[in-house]
């Protein structure tokens, strides 16, 4: 896996398994284990969140989001990957090339 | 001493001797200069001038014999840091927390040092509150009800505080040698645990005019950790960073949490009974 990878609509992504999540009033914190670190989801964070359980292309990522809320997939897709870059610096998403399915 | 009343007939849980203990383990996993910690879990305090504990297994506590000269300054550190040992060795989720009951319902005022947990807490003991337990709050999950088991009564408070309570700093005992802070020792309020009905946050806020009151939600409830925890560095340092983190998001998903921010001044203190109530009527 290249931890560096710019994110691309064909980018594999899922959660890194190195992690704990809970849930409080139905926002998601997770604890990354590779960090150390606490982080706290709104509830459209929480929602990719779920999603990210497995594996699947921003594309898809994208459009699964598009078609939950009715979205503009344009905004969708900018949005989506500010967060995954987001959580791609706290190591809570894996992403890359190849079966990440294993 | 001034520790709570045993209950029950069955065999102690902790046993607390006295004995000649080293002053560093061997070979620790972790040191700072007032803790080490054994690969084994195990926990040497150096706490005070003249103070060590060994805390093993969360059933046993060995005092150094050196201590016992200075009995305040042992118990000051039994029913606090050490208990918080005791219960992160045997798996408990403890907040760094004082705590009141009103008609069998408790409260927890969790926040880091200095935000007036003690404080309010003997405020409220004062006024018809009953108090449960002073900055290590063990909680107990029984089925989908969180529990406040009763730790320590005794309330360390700051010399102001202690005045703004009507209690002369004076007459109190201190709780560790050459500390300004003073104890007040008060009744036990239950023996039984008590249903946790809200956790309050505590802040401070010089420039408000009164106190405020707001419920919080989601990941804000819990977030930092560390202001919920007793000393959850300690804890992350026993290995006990996931169930801590499960332990708390699961009480935030039972017991509603509020941020209740002070002035500051002991004057708002009053004002603060109001709000309590309203959480607790309401909450």
């Amino acid at each position: 896996m290249n931890s560096t990878l710019r994110f691309e609509l064909d980018t594999p992504v899922r959660w890194h398994p190195e992690h704990i999540a809970g849930e409080v009033n139905g926002l998601v914190v997770v604890l990354g284990m590779s960090q150390g670190k606490h982080v706290g989801f709104d509830a459209m964070a929480t929602h990719v969140w779920h999603r990210l359980e497995w594996t699947q292309t921003v594309s898809e990522l994208c459009d699964g989001l598009a078609k939950d809320f009715d979205g503009d997939l344009v905004v969708i897709r900018q949005d989506v990957i500010d967060l995954l870059t987001q959580l791609q610096e706290l190591k809570l998403v894996e992403i890359g090339v190849g079966d990440l399915s294993a | 001493m001034s520790l709570p009343p045993a209950v029950g007939d069955g065999a102690p849980e902790i046993e607390l001797r006295c004995s000649d203990i080293p002053q560093r383990l061997d070979a620790p996993a972790w040191s700072s200069p007032f803790i080490d910690i054994g690969t084994d879990g195990n926990v040497l305090m150096r706490l005070g001038q003249h103070t060590r504990f060994l805390i093993r297994g969360g059933r046993e506590v060995i005092v150094d014999e050196g201590a016992a000269a200075h009995m305040p300054d042992v118990e000051t550190f039994l029913v606090g840091a050490v208990s918080g040992v005791l219960l992160h060795q045997r798996n408990d989720l403890a907040l760094h927390a004082s705590c009141v009951a009103i008609d069998d319902r408790a409260v927890a005022f969790v926040g880091p040092s200095g935000r007036g947990k003690s404080t309010l807490a003997a405020f409220l003991a004062a006024r018809g509150f009953a108090l449960l337990t002073d900055d290590v709050c063990r909680i107990v999950f029984q089925r989908q009800h969180v529990c406040v088991v009763p730790g320590s009564c005794r309330l360390r408070l700051w010399p102001d505080a202690a005045r703004a309570l009507d209690h002369a700093p004076e007459t109190l005992p201190t709780g560790r040698s050459g500390h300004p802070k003073r104890v007040l020792v008060l009744p036990v309020g239950s023996v039984d645990p008590v249903p946790l009905a809200a956790v309050i946050r505590l802040a401070i806020d010089t420039r408000l005019k009164t106190p405020s009151l707001s419920r919080l939600s989601g990941p804000a409830s819990v977030m930092p950790v560390e202001d919920l925890l007793y000393r959850a560095r300690l804890g992350r340092r026993l290995g006990r960073r996931i169930p801590l983190f499960q332990g708390l998001t699961r009480l935030a998903g039972l017991v509603p949490v509020f941020s209740l921010t002070r002035t500051g001044d002991m004057a708002d203190l009053p004002g603060l009974v109001g709000l309590v109530a309203s959480v607790m009527t309401g909450g």
